[in-house]
């Protein structure tokens, strides 16, 4: 127990990421969910499917820290969780996305803190998710009607919504309405989403007019770079790492993106980004 | 230079009450091992009699004995005096008349029978003086009620500093919120004119000598004081007596009536807290200096001393301590770019330059008690 008399402002930053997913979480559900089942005539399953998956995903996480802590609470490892569930595929299997829930809630309550590894375990988790899924041939991100219809995605498309993304991962919009609402918290990294973004579009920017490479725009790259790449426990402490790291992940972002996989190129480089965390540079 | 500003807690806002407590049943006076007293052990003291190396007493009456008690030295020995309330003092000099026919010579002097510390802080070359009239820790009201109650004493001081050095650049420091000093010295400025005075901003640390050098680029050694200093200068100087009474600010927010006391040095605290502050809760905690590096004390055997700036009240509101979640804020706070978060999360640092402000604990959003880490103590 600490007595600390005279403290500055409490660190509300659990708060805000779950308004934030509580935002994203509602045009998930309008896009697809509402949206889907009017058009497909789907079951209530396909209507209920993008509140389900981050509930699913909060509710494992706070059973197994009543069983650890016997209480209920706000704490990090539900963040983490819920944050993952948002980006996962429409189409996943619930059954293996409720059993992954489960194995990574049980690591993040019992064995992450005895590893004292600051890398980025959502990022870890997601690229495992995404060869679970590959394995099942179950990896798409496409909803329904995004499947049966080729659609050509404008910028406005993508900044509204209407591409193609995670389950709540849309709006590209609402990203950066959550990313303001992040930055009104002082503890939280600010920069890394800022920086990173910068040197990945200052490239894509170079390639198109160098070698008139199209400028991929996708919300999952925003997403992942607001919401998993801050994450303040597994992201670099001194300005000059947090630079570092930033620019690591705007090369390896643009990279993976345009030569590998332009949906989750942005995790492998937040995962191999956050091994900058070993060094203890000042 | 990033300067933080503090966030006010207006429980803890001192109120005009000033109180003096200078008639107690006992005072303490440190005492080492090895100290060979100058006086019987059993017998009779006068007031501003010396009674071993540099110690005088402030009070008449009987030595009773030694006791083990608390101070901001730690727990260690105290020879004890009953007062016998009858005043006597040992034969003096009269009172000075005139502060600036002093010799640097005498001065010197002086300084080496009453205060060593002073002695030290004089004993260096220098062409300017700073006198800083602003606490360094917050909600400690003892320098304003210094500025506003003894305004000519304080500047007569000053002034006569500059003659005795022969120095023109004397700046004195005064809080450009400090409404009641600034009105107290704006009345009676006029009349020194060796005397500049400088406004600075409500910033915590701004007076810690180091910070106040790089804020206000100040690269030549110059001579730092503060008005208790000053005033106790103007005691050896002008009465031709040790020190005897000691300033100090009890506030906090489980007491009703925050307040500056004068009290004699070496009185016990649980006798001043008893007779003249009134507790809201029986729950409380008593601080030591600083609400920032949360040194809580046993307030029943503390002794004051000198080095006793403020007593901070407060209730007792244990809050979790969590997991360090590596913001980075306290690096970024630090005065003295020590990296903080890597003696949290047990990697080498160094911390010798430490000042000991506790701004690494205020920020923490994780409410972890930084400074034991900084004291090396940190399985606490």
């Amino acid at each position: 127990m600490s007595n600390i008399f005279l403290h500055y402002k409490k660190n509300n930053i659990n708060l805000l990421y779950i308004s934030c997913s509580i935002l994203l979480i509602c045009y998930g559900f309008y896009k697809n969910g509402i949206l889907l089942y009017r058009d497909t005539n789907g079951n209530v399953l396909t209507l209920i499917r993008p509140i389900l998956i981050p509930l699913i995903a909060i509710g494992v996480s706070q059973i197994i820290n009543y069983i650890k802590n016997k209480k209920i609470s706000i704490n990090n490892n539900l963040i983490y969780i819920l944050l993952l569930s948002l980006s996962v595929p429409l189409n996943i299997n619930i059954l293996v996305y409720t059993m992954f829930i489960i194995v990574i809630s049980l690591f993040l309550e019992f064995l992450s803190s005895k590893l004292k590894v600051n890398i980025n375990y959502i990022a870890l988790f997601k690229i495992l998710l995404i060869l679970i899924l590959f394995i099942l041939h179950n990896y798409q991100y496409a909803n329904q009607m995004e499947l049966l219809h080729k659609y050509s995605y404008s910028l406005l498309d993508i900044l509204f919504g209407r591409g193609i993304s995670g389950v709540c991962t849309s709006s590209m919009i609402l990203i950066i309405i959550s990313y303001m609402i992040l930055c009104t918290n002082y503890y939280y990294k600010k920069e890394i989403p800022f920086i990173s973004l910068s040197v990945y579009f200052a490239l894509a920017l170079v390639f198109k007019f160098v070698f008139h490479k199209v400028i991929i725009l996708n919300s999952l790259i925003l997403y992942s770079l607001v919401f998993i790449a801050s994450i303040s426990f597994m992201s670099p402490v001194s300005k000059l790492e947090k630079m570092i790291y930033s620019i690591i992940i705007g090369i390896l972002t643009f990279i993976f993106t345009y030569y590998f996989n332009r949906n989750d190129g942005v995790i492998f480089a937040i995962f191999i980004a956050s091994f900058i965390n070993f060094f203890d540079l000042k | 230079m990033k300067l933080v500003t503090l966030k006010k807690e207006y429980d803890l806002l001192l109120k005009d009450t000033i109180t003096e407590y200078l008639n107690p049943n006992f005072v303490y006076l440190p005492i080492k091992e090895e100290t060979k007293l100058k006086i019987d052990p059993k017998g009779y003291v006068h007031r501003g009699e010396e009674l071993y190396d540099l110690q005088y007493s402030p009070i008449s009456g009987k030595i009773l004995g030694i006791r083990e008690c608390y101070s901001t030295f730690g727990f260690s020995k105290f020879l004890v005096v009953g007062n016998d309330f009858k005043e006597k003092t040992v034969n003096r000099l009269g009172v000075r008349k005139n502060l600036s026919k002093i010799s640097k010579v005498e001065l010197f002097e002086l300084l080496k029978i009453y205060d060593e510390k002073m002695y030290n802080d004089f004993n260096m070359s220098f062409k300017k003086i700073m006198i800083s009239g602003i606490e360094e820790q917050p909600y400690v009201g003892n320098f304003m009620y210094i500025n506003v109650n003894y305004t000519k004493e304080i500047l007569d001081m000053i002034d006569s500093l500059g003659d005795i050095f022969d120095i023109n650049d004397i700046n004195f420091l005064i809080k450009d919120t400090d409404y009641n000093s600034i009105n107290s010295i704006n009345d009676m400025i006029g009349m020194y004119n060796n005397v500049n005075v400088k406004f600075l901003p409500n910033k915590y640390l701004i007076s810690h000598k180091d910070i106040l050098s790089k804020f206000l680029n100040i690269n030549e050694e110059f001579l730092y004081l503060n008005v208790e200093q000053i005033y106790d200068l103007y005691q050896y100087l002008k009465r031709r007596k040790p020190k005897e009474e000691k300033f100090i600010t009890i506030t906090g927010n489980a007491i009703n009536n925050p307040q500056v006391i004068k009290c004699k040095v070496g009185v016990v605290l649980s006798d001043v807290i008893n007779d003249l502050i009134e507790l809201n809760t029986d729950q409380f905690v008593v601080v030591e200096n600083s609400l920032l590096t949360n040194k809580e004390l046993d307030y029943k055997r503390y002794i004051i001393t000198n080095d006793l700036r403020a007593i901070y009240i407060m209730k007792k509101e244990k809050i979790k301590e969590e997991e360090c979640i590596r913001c980075g804020k306290c690096d970024e706070i630090c005065p003295m770019k020590i990296k903080v978060s890597s003696l949290v999360n047990n990697r080498k640092c160094s911390k010798d330059l430490c000042i000991h402000c506790g701004l690494c604990s205020y920020i923490c959003p994780s409410y972890i008690k930084i400074n034991r880490y900084l004291d090396g103590d940190s399985n606490e």
